[in-house]
């Protein structure tokens, strides 16, 4: 878990301090504001590249393979027209710092970090879909150099952690914790089906998780099995399955997280943040909203949660749904410019009110401008 | 320069320069089409004809209860679909047998919303004219088959202001108001109960 990101003179910012909350955090701000680029450093620095005798050499280089700097080098990273080094510091629950520093020119970071440990690597899912990929990105003899070049790390990392092996299958693991009966139930059933790894390939097996043996008990040993926990179980609805790529994207992206939690690759209270970079797209808006339910219930359970997004929908949905009487703390983090200011500017509120200053509540009431105008025959 | 309220007790005060071609649909004291529900004026412009409907929950004599009531009937449509839709219906039929059609209609829903915080009147603007276009043009089982009313907008005071600069509107307590205790100060949940008097 994150507790703190600094940058000095890093990509577009000249200077940052961010702290985050141990639930969920949403970064908000236009096009060009950097929230790619924050949260790829919150992965890098949560990763073993960081840390250990050879992380100068491996945090500059999967810095570069995050960021694709057009020289390849890290130094490329030093935010252009500012003095100095840049500079990345994070600090974690643990206590442990890791801060990096590299000039214009070069090519290894100078790592430090304060205490001795592994830290606890984040994971992050990027704008576009990565589970139809899988079988392409991993497979056994793959061409690294052209893969590469296409996708960042971010892309790479997220395939590498969907392809892992799972310790057990999801259906045992909601049947055994309730951590995951709250949650992975309301995924599956948010896309009506579950996807499933096969001969290195993602499959969609079509069904719903019901209440198990719900219909064989009274109505009383009903309401008692509630209260105890209720019993979960998932019943395929076609004994056909389909390739994911037949599948819809924004199903394919509720697939990710069903996928990291029944892997272990999302360990709940153990994991690093998840980090997330635009859920909302190719998602359908009907589905936002047990999109942010499932988010919000993964937080409740110790994960930590920092998310980027433009999108109104996604953000209103955290305002209506956060309830600070189940412990809910969410930050919004707002990344702006002022006019004739060139530096990325920083602000944050445990509050929805900071969305109202931001360009997606200006787009709106720009929405609904154009509209009366239009019909007013005014355009 | 003429001034309007809906009704007697309206606190919403309109003023409208001389030349405007405007006039009352909703009149009272005369003998209007059985069971038609008309919006409260009309005002024709040079290429277009406005149907406007006026609706105040932030009446300063509207109980909160009845506010709030009326605010959550706003947002579950059914002052749409109940009062807003059949008005435009009936007044564009009315408009339509008077041979006054000659040009295309726009509806103009007026909510006053001062009385809410800025959030609350966006959430309950938002989205609130493209569902109200839906039902106008899909009242029954299908679609009308001619677009009676070419376009709707939802505006509030504020917004009035900005697209009306020449007719200007501005919540005034009519004199006749704080002497009558007994007057509905909220927009009436029944449409058929009609204002008791208009002033001009």
């Amino acid at each position: 878990m994150i507790t703190n990101l600094q940058f000095k003179h890093f990509t577009a910012f000249t200077e940052l301090t961010i702290d985050f909350s141990p639930r969920i955090n949403i970064v908000i701000g236009e096009n060009g504001t950097g929230k790619t680029q924050l949260l790829k450093a919150i992965l890098a620095l949560s990763g073993p590249w960081a840390r250990g005798e050879q992380a100068g050499e491996q945090l500059a280089r999967k810095l570069c393979r995050l960021y694709h700097p057009l020289s390849g080098h890290v130094g490329e990273l030093r935010r252009a027209g500012t003095r100095g080094n840049a500079q990345l510091s994070a600090v974690f629950a643990s206590g442990q710092s890791v801060t990096a520093k590299f000039s214009g020119s070069a090519n290894v970071a100078n790592v430090s970090v304060n205490s001795i440990g592994e830290g606890t690597p984040a994971i992050f899912i990027p704008t576009k879909e990565v589970l139809s990929l899988v079988g392409g990105l991993t497979a056994e003899q793959p061409d690294l150099p052209t893969i590469e070049r296409i996708f960042d790390d971010g892309y790479l990392d997220l395939a590498r952690q969907l392809a892992k092996e799972g310790t057990a299958d999801l259906n045992a693991k909601v049947q055994l914790d309730p951590r995951f009966a709250s949650i992975v139930p309301r995924l599956v059933n948010l896309i009506d089906g579950q996807y499933l790894l096969e001969n290195g390939r993602f499959v969609f097996e079509p069904g719903r998780y019901v209440e198990k043996d719900a219909t064989t008990h009274s109505k009383a040993q009903h309401a008692q099995m509630y209260q105890d926990s209720t019993e979960w179980k998932f019943v395929p609805s076609s004994k056909h399955r389909v390739s994911s790529g037949m599948t819809a994207e924004g199903f394919r992206k509720i697939g990710v997280l069903q996928r990291l939690l029944s892997n272990g690759c999302l360990n709940l209270g153990i994991t690093g943040p998840l980090l997330w970079d635009e859920p909302e797209s190719n998602l359908n808006p009907k589905l936002m909203k047990d999109l942010v339910l499932a988010l919000l219930e993964l937080a409740r359970n110790g994960q930590q949660v920092i998310l980027a997004t433009h999108d109104y929908v996604l953000l209103k949905w955290f305002d209506l749904l956060m309830d600070k009487g189940k412990g809910d703390q969410v930050i919004f983090h707002r990344l702006y410019r002022e006019v004739g200011n060139e530096n990325i500017q920083y602000e944050s509120e445990p509050d929805y009110s900071i969305v109202s200053r931001s360009a997606i509540s200006n787009t709106f009431a720009e929405l609904y401008d154009e509209d009366v105008k239009r019909a007013l025959g005014e355009a | 320069m003429q001034t309007y309220r809906a009704e007697e007790t309206a606190e919403l005060l309109f003023n409208f320069p001389d030349g405007l071609n405007w006039s009352e649909l909703d009149k009272q004291g005369v003998k209007l089409p059985v069971r038609m529900k008309f919006v409260d004026i009309v005002i024709e412009r040079e290429k277009d004809i406005l149907l406007v409907e006026i609706k105040d929950p932030s009446h300063s004599r509207c109980p909160d209860k009845e506010r709030n009531t009326y605010l959550r009937r706003l947002t579950d449509n059914s002052v749409l679909t109940q009062e807003l839709t059949p008005k435009a219906r009936d007044s564009y039929l009315y408009l339509h047998l008077m041979a006054r059609d000659s040009k295309p209609f726009k509806y103009v829903v007026l909510l006053g919303l001062d009385a809410f915080d800025p959030d609350r009147q966006k959430a309950i603007m938002f989205g609130f004219k493209d569902r109200l276009l839906t039902d106008i043009r899909e009242e029954s089982f299908e679609a009308w088959k001619r677009r009676h009313i070419a376009d709707c907008v939802v505006l509030s005071v504020e917004s009035w202001n900005q697209h009306f600069p020449e007719w200007p509107l501005r919540r005034e307590a009519p004199a006749v108001a704080l002497a009558s205790e007994s007057v509905t100060q909220c927009p009436p949940s029944n449409s058929s109960v009609l204002p008791t008097a208009k002033a001009r």
